[in-house]
């Protein structure tokens, strides 16, 4: 590191917990000016919740944020943005139909040293050259007047980045900024990253591609469930040390997983594509098998499940159940044919909050329950609400009490019983013990595996490596909307998985 | 001392106490004494019966523009379909064609009106207000042209028996609002498709994904709409004993409030037809009051806009109250 | 109703950005089009009444152009902001008779009278603005209400008959000649230059068009989005305030039954002349040429002796496949961005 840069950054024991559950743990982090440094973890690690602390989303439970020596404590996102913090999100916050130039000004525009200046007149001329200056600067091509609508993927990152620089940020932070963009463009980008090293500016860049990290980072720390999990120099460290630090956790849990009588093919997948998010997708799942899609942020295993499930459209390829081909243009094919899905979001996409646990339970068989297909049986449905409120140990008081006052895990069992009413053959599971307590985790793996066990094929898309090892019989990996790794359970480790995970190589796979 | 079988289980009284409408049943009462007082031949038979009629009608339109909003849309052609209605079964009995033929091409051509919104709203994308909003001026013209302004008379007693008829008393308009109330409120309440409706209301992405072809419920509630606009329009036009082009200017704001009043969130989600039925009760009365108690006939555009304004936020605010608690 | 749009690139990441000229011509092209249509339809009037390419004709249509253009810039406005105003012509009615009312029976000097009526439109546009913002009411609810009040009020406190307009300076402003051009043009051209400079040159209208294309991306940007949705509605009333008093003064009274339907006309024409409904999107020439589309149909409609009854039909028509054509294609570049994965 040179000698004389001073510490731009620096955050010592900085720890934050939602609800009692730890999300960061006296956290250490140092930032010079003029330095890169990569910020690595899995899904959950507490990347997001440091950066969302530094740029004043959330306000810290304990630790020191000093800025060249001198504490802060940023409460707004305004604020950090005074201080001098810029943060570049995953998602664009651009207005489409207007220039670069006065996106990257937006809210901040400055006036015409004239009267009609104030009363607002904007001094396009400065605007246009400060923004055009910015954007040259950072490698850009092409002119700031040009609609950001009509700029590819990596000129509008261009100018989020530039939006940050107008202001004279000292601290830039890039959350994934390379997880939709081609290589091209990622050139590009680290191109970008080293001139604004060379401009003095303190870059955060958290990715999982790790292949990009040694190409520009001159400092890696690496986090792991919420604590500091190791780092150092970019120069002195492997990539095998730091999928190491990233996975490196004792599996000491048990995971209730009940050995099940694995089965014919029950679900076969062909050359499944849709667009450029999924490319060419091939893999099977027998009766009794729990199948694990393990990946980071951008791998598309959500998009995976939906594309299945018929939530999108433009999808090619070939589906078959118990060895017929069938077409899935809608969720209602999907469920008629025997597949039910549980949503990453169970309060947006899974449930009805409003409304009572019986309807939520009822939803995806109603039908069923009617009376020469009209006339819904409420004392049916009341049976088959208490039954699941039984068997499926869901805590409520009554069972027309609304889902929006159940607890995270026992929301997620009323989705699970939604399904299991329909009996599937096929049951798709994405992040099924997210935001869930510890207790009821354990009660919902150990209803997964007894879905295995009575013949149901099952899906699990999951961050928590761990939950992978433990109740997968096989884990896909998937990067970048392609399959790149396929191991049985007895082969998965944490590091095989991640190391396919931030990988982009994919793995050529049969349809037999 | 024996304690309620659930802590909380709510008596008779609290549920009385705590149920949506009993605001709107308060200001009904209350605005029938005030009229009452003002103008004791409010409670002659004459204008109970002409009250009840207006309440037959109003109430079955407001129940067709329930189920849309609850869905989360919105339906703003209900005046420009009662024109249109009004003026086909006109020209239809004037041609001579039997009453039933008649009415069965009007609901026909009501369900291809809901078809056509219902299209463009799941398959074009096009936002509910703006092609009901374009629908209604497309109707309005089409019966403008085919009129060219003047009204069609109808001379078919059976047909005007529909307008001007009532049984023991009841007024035939309002005995087919408790059919059709009767019929909806089963569709809502025990059928799968009512149910949907709600839940879409709440969470269409949610149901979508639970295999519910959201697409079809909605379409259902945009054609039983258009059709209870339709057979609206067939009362008024039964009753004023012509088929009128300029009828029904208006009357979308008057149903869009018998629902909001009666509890149905412009948001959607919630709604009841015995809550829009009282809607539609208070929202005639206002009229009649106007009527009775000599304010100006010029006025009543002013009350009917205030009164939907005053509604929404009224909900509205209710709704953030309730959400907080 | 917002839909802000998802972010992502056109086509192929390497390409490469249109210069500005570039742009500009694009521009061109779509107004271009409605200029097109709108000779392509002079031409075929002319050709079925010789008494359309007269000077007492052209004078007409421009003195209905110089109100509906002022209206639709109105209704512009709100549309921007991915809102919709269904009181416009309501609204024409009322300060109508606001300020004929004043002048007249109140005995108020015609300028007071004029700033009175004109303080109508900005209240309305006010309370339209919180009610929005603030309240979080959908706008066409609000609107909707909007349009029974205004009219309703300007109804009843008339008793539905017009008041009368002596003063010649009120008159004036919707009759009047200045060196050959009649007021009401050289009021909207005025008016155009500034909304053009304040839309594109000043901070509010900057402002204006981010809330309407993205009003996450403008609220992160620190835009104080209520205040600029308030004063947003209250500009458009404005303008649509500036039209009632020439209405009123063309005609010499207020009269509360004036320009009903005018919304709809409002709406195509801010429609077709390129305002987009998903916000954020328009242009005053744009508006313009759309409404002097509006008006050459409802002209042709009256020399090819078409039954005026066809306008509705025609108008609601409009609407309809103008909408239709914006929303489908946005939603197919929105649908091409998602599948190249941003």
């Amino acid at each position: 590191m040179a000698v004389d840069r001073g510490t731009l950054l620096s955050v010592e024991g900085l720890s934050k917990a939602f609800h009692g559950v730890a999300a960061l743990s006296d956290v250490s982090l140092q930032l010079c000016g003029g330095e890169i440094l990569a910020l690595v973890g899995e899904n959950g690690a507490g990347k997001s919740t440091l950066i969302k602390i530094l740029t004043g989303v959330y306000a810290k439970d304990a630790g020191r944020i000093l800025l060249d020596g001198a504490e802060v404590a940023p409460q707004s996102p305004k604020e950090a943005f005074t201080l001098g913090i810029g943060v570049i999100h995953q998602e664009f916050h651009l207005v489409p139909e207007m220039s670069a130039a006065e996106n990257i000004f937006l809210g901040r525009q400055p006036h015409k040293d004239s009267v009609l200046g104030h009363l607002g007149a904007i001094d396009k001329a400065r605007v246009l050259a400060k923004s055009q200056q910015v954007l040259d600067d950072l490698g850009g091509n092409f002119s700031a007047a040009t609609p950001v609508k009509n700029l590819g993927v990596g000129q509008q990152q261009l100018v989020e980045i530039a939006k940050a620089l107008a202001f004279d940020a000292r601290i830039v932070i890039m959350d994934e900024p390379t997880a939709t963009l081609s290589s091209t463009d990622v050139t590009r980008l680290l191109d970008t990253m080293r001139r604004m090293k060379a401009r003095g500016i303190g870059v955060v860049f958290i990715t999982h591609r790790l292949e990009e990290i040694f190409r520009v980072a001159d400092c890696i720390l690496v986090l792991r469930d919420g604590h500091n999990a190791g780092g150092g120099n970019a120069a002195d460290l492997t990539m095998e040390q730091t999928i190491a630090m990233m996975v490196g956790r004792h599996l000491d849990k048990l995971y209730p997983k009940e050995p099940a009588a694995i089965g014919d093919v029950v679900l076969a997948v062909e050359h499944l594509s849709r667009g450029r998010l999924l490319r060419d997708l091939t893999f099977q799942l027998r009766r009794g098998e729990i199948l694990g899609f393990a990946g980071l942020v951008g791998a598309r295993r959500t998009e995976l499940m939906r594309a299945l499930f018929g939530a999108d459209g433009d999808v090619t390829g070939r589906i078959l159940i118990d060895g017929k081909e069938v077409t899935i243009t809608g969720p209602e094919d999907a469920v008629r044919h025997g597949l039910g899905l549980v949503p990453e979001d169970r309060k947006l996409q899974g449930l009805v909050l409003n409304m009572s646990i019986e309807t939520n339970v009822s939803l995806a068989c109603l039908p069923r329950l009617a009376r020469w297909a009209t006339f819904v049986d409420r004392r049916r449905e009341r049976a088959l609400t208490s039954d699941f409120l039984d068997h499926l140990h869901i805590k409520a008081r009554r069972p027309d009490q609304q889902v929006r006052f159940l607890s995270g895990g026992n929301q997620q069992k009323v989705v699970l019983a939604k399904w299991l009413a329909l009996k599937p053959k096929i049951l798709i599971l994405d992040e099924p013990t997210r935001g869930v307590d510890v207790g009821a985790k354990a009660e919902i793996h150990a209803l997964i595996s007894r879905f295995a066990t009575q013949g149901m094929g099952v899906i699990m898309v999951s961050s928590d490596l761990a939950e992978i090892l433990g109740m997968c019989d096989r884990v896909l990996v998937m990067s970048n909307g392609a399959i790149t790794g396929e191991f049985t359970h007895d082969e998965a480790t944490q590091e095989k998985i991640m190391a396919r995970a931030i990988s982009s190589t994919t793995l050529m796979r049969s349809a037999a | 001392m024996s304690a309620p079988a659930l802590v909380g289980e709510p008596t008779v009284l609290s549920r009385v106490l705590a149920a949506r409408e009993l605001p709107t049943v308060l200001a009904i009462v209350l605005l029938a004494v005030v009229i009452a007082v003002g103008n004791p031949s409010f409670l002659s038979i004459y204008n109970m019966q002409l009250l009840g009629k207006e309440v037959g009608v109003l109430g079955m339109m407001a129940i067709g523009e329930m189920a849309v909003i609850i869905t989360g849309g919105i339906d703003l052609s209900a005046g420009a379909v009662v024109a249109l209605t009004s003026v086909l079964a006109a020209m239809g009995l004037r041609a001579g064609l039997p009453i039933g033929l008649v009415v069965l091409a009007v609901v026909a051509v009501c369900v291809a009106i809901g078809a056509v919104h219902s299209f463009f709203i799941n398959s074009v994308g096009l936002a509910p207000f703006i092609i009901t909003l374009g629908s209604m001026s497309i109707w309005r013209g089409v019966v403008l042209v085919l009129t060219k302004g003047y009204p069609v008379k109808i001379a078919n007693a059976d047909f005007l028996m529909i307008g001007q008829g009532s049984l023991l008393g009841v007024p035939l308009q309002f005995i087919l609002l408790i059919v059709v109330a009767g019929i909806v409120a089963a569709i809502l309440i025990a059928t799968p498709l009512g149910r949907y409706i709600y839940t879409v209301g709440n969470n269409a992405v949610a149901t979508r994904l639970s295999g519910v072809r959201v697409s079809r419920v909605i379409a259902f509630t945009y054609i039983q709409a258009a059709v209870l606009f339709g057979l609206g329009g067939l009362v008024y036009a039964a009753r004023l004993g012509q088929g009128m082009p300029g009828i029904g200017n208006g009357l979308e704001l008057s149903v869009i409030a018998a629902a909001v009043i009666g509890g149905t969130s412009i948001t959607g989600g919630s709604g009841t037809v015995w809550g829009t039925v009282i809607g539609a009760v208070l929202i005639s009365l206002i009229m009649n009051a106007l009527n009775m108690l000599r304010v100006s006939y010029f006025w009543q555009d002013f009350v009917m806009g205030l009164v939907i304004v005053l509604a929404v936020m009224f909900d509205l605010l209710n709704r953030k109250r309730r959400v907080s608690q | 109703m917002s839909q802000g749009p998802k972010m992502g690139g056109l086509a192929m990441a390497d390409r490469k950005a249109a210069s500005p000229s570039g742009w500009r011509r694009l521009l061109h092209r779509r107004e271009m089009t409605v200029v097109y249509a709108i000779i392509a339809l002079c031409i075929i009037i002319q050709i079925f009444n010789r008494n359309f390419a007269t000077l007492f004709n052209f004078q007409v249509m421009l003195r209905q152009i110089a109100i509906f253009g002022l209206i639709s810039l109105g209704e512009m406005i709100v549309i921007i902001t991915a809102g919709i105003d269904l009181s416009v012509g309501a609204l024409v009615a009322l300060v109508g008779v606001v300020e004929a009312m004043l002048v007249s029976r109140a005995g108020w000097p015609p300028l007071l009278a004029l700033g009175a009526g004109l303080a109508t439109a900005m209240v309305i546009g006010f309370y339209h603005g919180v009610a929005v913002s603030k309240w979080a009411i959908p706008s066409f609810i609000i609107t909707l209400g909007s349009l029974s009040i205004w009219r309703g009020l300007a109804t009843g406190v008339t008793r539905s008959y017009p008041i009368l307009i002596a003063d010649e300076h009120l008159r004036w402003v919707g009759q009047g000649i200045v060196l050959g051009v009649p007021v009401p043009l050289v009021i909207l051209a005025v008016v155009m230059v500034v909304v053009s400079y304040v839309l594109n040159s000043t901070s509010l209208g900057r402002n204006i068009y981010a809330v309407g294309g993205n009003i996450e991306a403008a609220r992160l940007s620190g835009i104080p989005v209520t205040r600029v949705l308030i004063a947003a509605y209250m500009l458009a009333s404005l303008l649509v305030g500036i039209a009632g008093v020439i209405v009123a003064g063309r005609m010499a009274q207020g009269l509360p039954s004036v320009a009903s339907g005018y919304e709809l006309n409002a709406i195509a024409a801010a429609i077709i002349g390129g305002t987009s409904f998903f916000g954020g999107v328009g242009t005053v020439p744009g508006v313009l040429l759309g409404a002097a589309f509006m008006v050459v149909i409802d002209n042709s409609l009256i020399l090819m002796d078409v039954s005026a009854y066809w306008y509705t039909l025609v108008v609601g028509s409009v609407i309809v496949l103008a909408v239709t054509i914006d929303v489908v294609s946005t939603k197919r570049r929105r649908r091409a961005e998602e599948l190249m994965g941003v």
